[in-house]
């Protein structure tokens, strides 16, 4: 199994209260399988992900990647190493792209893999924005792009690596839907070619139909 | 309150840190302002004060050559002034003085004593002009004049030197003439005010045998009828810019034969005040300086803001609210700010104005014989003066930024923001360079040297953004193959610009003037070092007690066979051409060296005329050639200045003279250089020391070099300090651009953390930027720095002061700047980065989803 999360609960302090968030929440994930979330605002659907890439650390309960041959319980892992993990083998794709506005398109997908120490990064960022079809504007600053292309520069960009899951946070929330529809597609097609897991953040019913796995997670009390 | 307001000042306290660090900017300007107003009023009243109790109601003095003149002149004056000559119709009273400073001591050997100024005055003839002298039907007055000895001291000094000012005792009196006591009978009050320097009043024959001038007076004092007094406008100008409209000294001088000439008092006193205020007007041109960094801060702070919120004003705009009513609002923020600062810095000018008074007062002291009050006068002017400025200086720095609040249309975007400020750029800088050039104009004086540099240092604050993009996409070039973290950290230096620009201005600005006042400081010190070199090459010294025309027979029967060469000075006071000078008669025996070491300016010191200082030189207009009318005995001798020669002393011009042009008929304070000792040193030491009269003192020049330097480094200490002061504002302000910076990019570094980036990476790119920063600063600074120096020493201390100095460039100077300013940018980034260290990757991404 690619990740298993096991029993985890977390809760926030507001105004003296400890406001439970996520409670008793399992779930597993194989390679190259595509697993929805879903819920309300305030479901706890994003402190899930960041449990998931060890941006956070659960109260209670276990998350578990097996990659590259080892096992990754992220709570017994120190910062650095969660980060070192996070960088090698998740990707990443925001709602709000969150692109670097001061790195080219080209540059911002060849970060990750001049971070992890990769071979010719931007010959391979080349080649990934090339197949996403943006092959003409990898110079293009990313105040320049239209949402659409942004987003696919931000997908560029979790895949440059080669990492073994793409976490995805409401990838097309912040697009109309033929252009979010369309790029989604994209995603999708290269993961399926590529046999990525993807874990998709979404209260969009069509987007959320066709995984592999669905979590509904529940009303905030 | 209006809701628009409202929203306004809500945005004001939301970002309250920002608001914070602004008003901390305006408050530490008008701090400085207040505390060197302050300390120039305090030290400026304390000249008048001294005046007023020397001089009282007296107008003009009737004064001899070298400033002494026989007692047998004033009954004759007086019986012409009662017969009616016509010299003196308008003549209410007139009195015979004779003044010295002296030092007072509770015993004859004791080490502690007291600067005081000794006033001999003829308390019947005196009635009425000086508060400070008892009436003549005093019991005090007649005291002073049937008992020999008797003196009246002021309370402050009496119980400085611990003695009951209510009980009569001995003291003792230090003056030229030796060490004599005196019986201090009573006691008076020199008010609130109490002067540095104290007061004792005698009768004038008492004054005459302490000072061993019996048969002479100093000066008789006159009472004219005052001229109409100076123009309001006038005395307001000179209140709220003091040094600036110092009138020139009206040359009222009257000959009145027999050796005899009449000047003005107020002519003698504007000769120090106008050396006196070149020297505050600088001060008070370093604490606009301070005013000026503080006010990079607001400009950064309030440009920032705007940026921020340019959707809100975008939302605004789309609602119906007008371009003019965003301006007003922003300008009302900075009118909330700048009240603000105002108050703060108001009770911080007064705290730090009692530290500065010291410095001041100190340096006044050393430059000019002057004394400091102690304490800070409770005067109005100088407060409303600084809180006006600073409201002022606000809303001027706020103006851009409300401009381009203005300008921002309803979809929140810009409107040619970029090219307006471009091109406005461009105008202001050439109206700078233009407004530098005209104030180099030397009916402008001094002064306008001090706005050329301000022109030059706001010429820097316009350029630095321009420069600071330029070296930025330079390296980009350069570093074109380097490492994306590299390239992230130049673009984000780069594009931080509009809001870290305005704090590197504020960077380059002090250390442009560090720099520059630097560089003067160091050919200062350097040419004031090969001149004291020079001036007291002779290994020995030996200053004489008491008033001589001839070298003591004992010592001169000595030399021949104890040195080798050496120089005998006999130096009075005088005046030449309406200024105060000092001239030296000189006479020169054996082997000394060539123009006596003098550091000659021009031509050379010559047997038949007379050589001058170079500050006396500019102050009279002559040089080398010129003929100079010098006041001996009974008359005046037309002379030729046979050369010019480097003096750095700020006190009355020098005159020198070879023995045989003038005959030695003045007597005056006298003192011997020995050239080339014979044998041993300590040998010469006691042969002198037995064969000088009483009082002499025998000096090396090791010891005078010592105490020459020290006054230099106190004089300088009070523009350190201020320095100083805008340097740490500067620092501040690049603290608070790289603290909204990195603020502005923890979105961004949330993303980074989450796609992998480690926690040091962010650090390590705020410290980088700070770094590059500063060192692009200093860079732009140093050239300008030079351009300050070039200014400083080429105008404004030739204009002011008459010096020209040997330029210097030490390294270490440029090196030292460098350091200061590398470490001021990490210091400034180590908040914002241990921050962006401390926090977590979660807590980074929450605030990216409120973001957005």
């Amino acid at each position: 199994m690619l990740l298993e999360v096991q029993a985890v609960a977390r809760a926030f302090a507001q105004g003296g209260r400890r406001i439970p968030v996520l409670e008793q929440v399992s779930l597993e994930l194989a390679a190259g399988q595509r697993l929805t979330i879903t819920g309300r605002s305030g479901s706890g659907k994003s402190t899930l992900l960041n449990l998931m890439a060890g941006l956070d650390l659960p109260d209670a309960g276990r998350i578990i990647w097996q990659v590259a041959g080892r096992s990754w319980n992220l709570a017994e892992l120190d910062e650095t190493t969660r980060t070192a993990f996070r960088r090698r083998h998740l990707g990443f794709v925001f709602q709000f792209f969150n692109l670097v506005p001061t790195l080219t398109a080209l540059e911002n997908v060849a970060l990750l893999a001049e971070l992890n120490g990769l071979d010719d990064p931007f010959g391979r960022a080349r080649w990934r924005l090339q197949r996403l079809g943006l092959g003409d504007r990898e110079d293009a600053f990313p105040d320049t792009l239209s949402g659409g292309e942004q987003q696919r520069v931000a997908i560029a960009r979790a895949l440059v690596h080669e990492p073994a899951v793409i976490l995805a946070d409401e990838p097309t929330g912040n697009l109309d839907r033929e252009t979010g529809d369309a790029v989604f597609a994209q995603l999708l097609e290269v993961l399926a070619e590529e046999d990525r897991a993807l874990v998709l953040v979404t209260h969009d019913p069509e987007l959320a139909a066709g995984g592999d796995a669905e979590l509904a997670l529940g009303r905030t009390p | 309150m209006n809701l628009l307001l409202r929203s306004h000042l809500r945005h004001l306290w939301r970002d309250r840190w920002q608001t914070l660090l602004a008003v901390f900017g305006i408050a530490i300007g008008v701090a400085v302002v207040l505390a060197v107003d302050l300390a120039n009023a305090a030290s400026r009243e304390a000249m008048r004060v001294a005046t007023q109790q020397l001089d009282g109601s007296a107008t003009h003095a009737i004064t001899g050559a070298g400033e002494r003149l026989a007692e047998s002149a004033y009954p004759a004056l007086r019986l012409s002034w009662r017969q009616g000559d016509e010299r003196f119709a308008d003549v209410r009273a007139m009195a015979p003085v004779v003044t010295a400073e002296v030092r007072l001591a509770r015993a004859p050997e004791e080490g502690e004593v007291w600067p005081m100024q000794l006033l001999g005055v003829d308390p019947v003839a005196d009635a009425g002009m000086r508060a400070t002298v008892p009436g003549p039907a005093s019991g005090a007055a007649g005291r002073l004049i049937s008992e020999p000895g008797t003196v009246l001291v002021d309370v402050a000094s009496l119980r400085r030197l611990g003695i009951d000012p209510d009980a009569e005792a001995t003291l003792w009196v230090r003056s030229a003439a030796g060490i004599r006591p005196v019986r201090m009978i009573a006691s008076f009050s020199l008010g609130e005010r109490a002067l540095g320097q104290g007061l004792m009043i005698a009768d004038i024959a008492t004054a005459q045998e302490l000072l061993d001038r019996v048969g002479w007076l100093s000066r008789i004092d006159l009472e004219r009828q005052r001229a109409a007094p100076a123009a309001g406008w006038a005395v307001l100008l000179e209140r709220l810019f003091p040094g600036l409209v110092i009138p020139p000294p009206a040359s009222d001088e009257r000959d009145l034969g027999g050796g005899l000439r009449e000047v003005s008092l107020a002519e003698q006193a504007a000769d120090t005040r106008a050396l006196a205020a070149s020297f505050q007007l600088n001060l008070a041109a370093l604490g606009l300086l301070a005013l000026l960094v503080g006010l990079f801060l607001v400009h950064g702070a309030l440009t920032h803001a705007v940026m921020r919120r340019a959707r809100s004003f975008g939302r605004l705009r789309a609602l119906g609210v007008q371009a003019a009513e965003i301006h007003r609002m922003v300008l009302a923020e900075a009118a909330v700010m700048g009240v603000l600062g105002v108050l703060a810095g108001l009770v911080i000018g007064r705290w730090l104005a009692r530290a500065l008074l010291l410095l001041v007062a100190g340096t006044l002291e050393n430059l000019y014989g002057q004394v400091a009050v102690a304490a800070l006068a409770p005067d109005p002017v100088p407060m409303v003066k600084a809180a006006s400025v600073g409201i002022m200086a606000t809303l001027l720095a706020a103006l851009p930024a409300a401009s381009r609040a203005s300008q921002v249309a309803p979809n929140g975007r810009s409107l040619g923001v970029q090219r307006a400020d471009a091109s406005r750029r461009a105008a202001l800088i050439a109206l700078l360079i233009v407004a530098g050039a005209a104030a180099l104009h030397p009916r402008l004086g001094y002064a306008g040297g001090l706005l050329a540099v301000g022109a030059v240092l706001l010429t820097a604050a316009v350029l630095t953004p321009a420069w600071m993009r330029t070296c930025l996409r330079l390296l980009l070039d350069v570093l074109k193959l380097a490492p994306l973290q590299v390239r992230l950290l130049l673009r984000d230096s780069e594009r931080g610009l509009l809001r870290s620009g305005v704090a590197a201005s504020a960077l380059v600005i002090a250390m442009a003037t560090a720099l520059g006042m630097g560089l003067m400081v160091e050919s200062f010190r350097s040419s004031v070092d090969r001149w004291l070199d020079a001036r007291l090459a002779a290994p020995l010294h030996l200053q004489f007690a008491g008033e001589h025309r001839e070298l003591p027979e004992a010592v001169a029967d000595l030399l021949p066979q104890t040195v080798r060469g050496h120089v005998f000075r006999v130096t009075w006071s005088d005046r030449v051409g309406g200024q105060p000078v000092r001239v030296s008669r000189i006479s020169v025996t054996g082997e000394v060296p060539e123009d006596l070491g003098l550091a000659m300016v021009a031509g050379r010191f010559g047997p038949q005329g007379v050589a001058i200082s170079e500050p006396l030189s500019r102050r009279l207009q002559k040089s080398v050639g010129a003929t100079l009318s010098l006041p001996v005995a009974g008359g005046a001798l037309e002379l030729p200045i046979t050369g010019v020669f480097r003096e750095y002393g700020a006190g009355p011009g020098l005159i020198l003279v070879a023995d045989g042009v003038v005959a030695p008929l003045l007597a005056g304070s006298a003192a011997l250089e020995l050239h080339g000792p014979r044998g041993d040193l300590d040998g010469v030491v006691k042969a002198l020391a037995a064969a000088a009269p009483e009082g002499a003192r025998i000096r090396h020049n090791e010891e005078l070099l010592a105490l020459a330097r020290g006054v230099f480094d106190r004089t300088f200490r009070v523009t350190s300090v201020l320095q100083a002061i805008a340097g740490a504002v500067a620092a501040f302000g690049l603290f608070a651009a790289l603290t909204a910076l990195g603020l502005e990019r923890r979105t961004q570094y949330g993303v980074l953390r989450t796609l992998g980036v480690d926690r040091r990476t962010p650090v390590l790119q705020n410290l980088g930027e700070a770094l590059l920063l500063a060192a692009a600063a200093v860079l732009l600074a140093m050239p300008l720095g030079v351009g300050v120096a070039v200014i400083l020493i080429e105008v404004v201390n030739v204009r002011a002061f008459g010096w020209s100095l040997d330029w210097q460039f030490p390294p270490w100077l440029f090196l030292q700047a460098l350091l200061i300013s590398l470490l001021a940018g990490l210091l400034a980034a180590a908040l914002p980065a241990w921050s962006l260290y401390r926090a977590t990757p979660a807590a980074l991404m929450q605030e990216v989803r409120a973001d957005a």
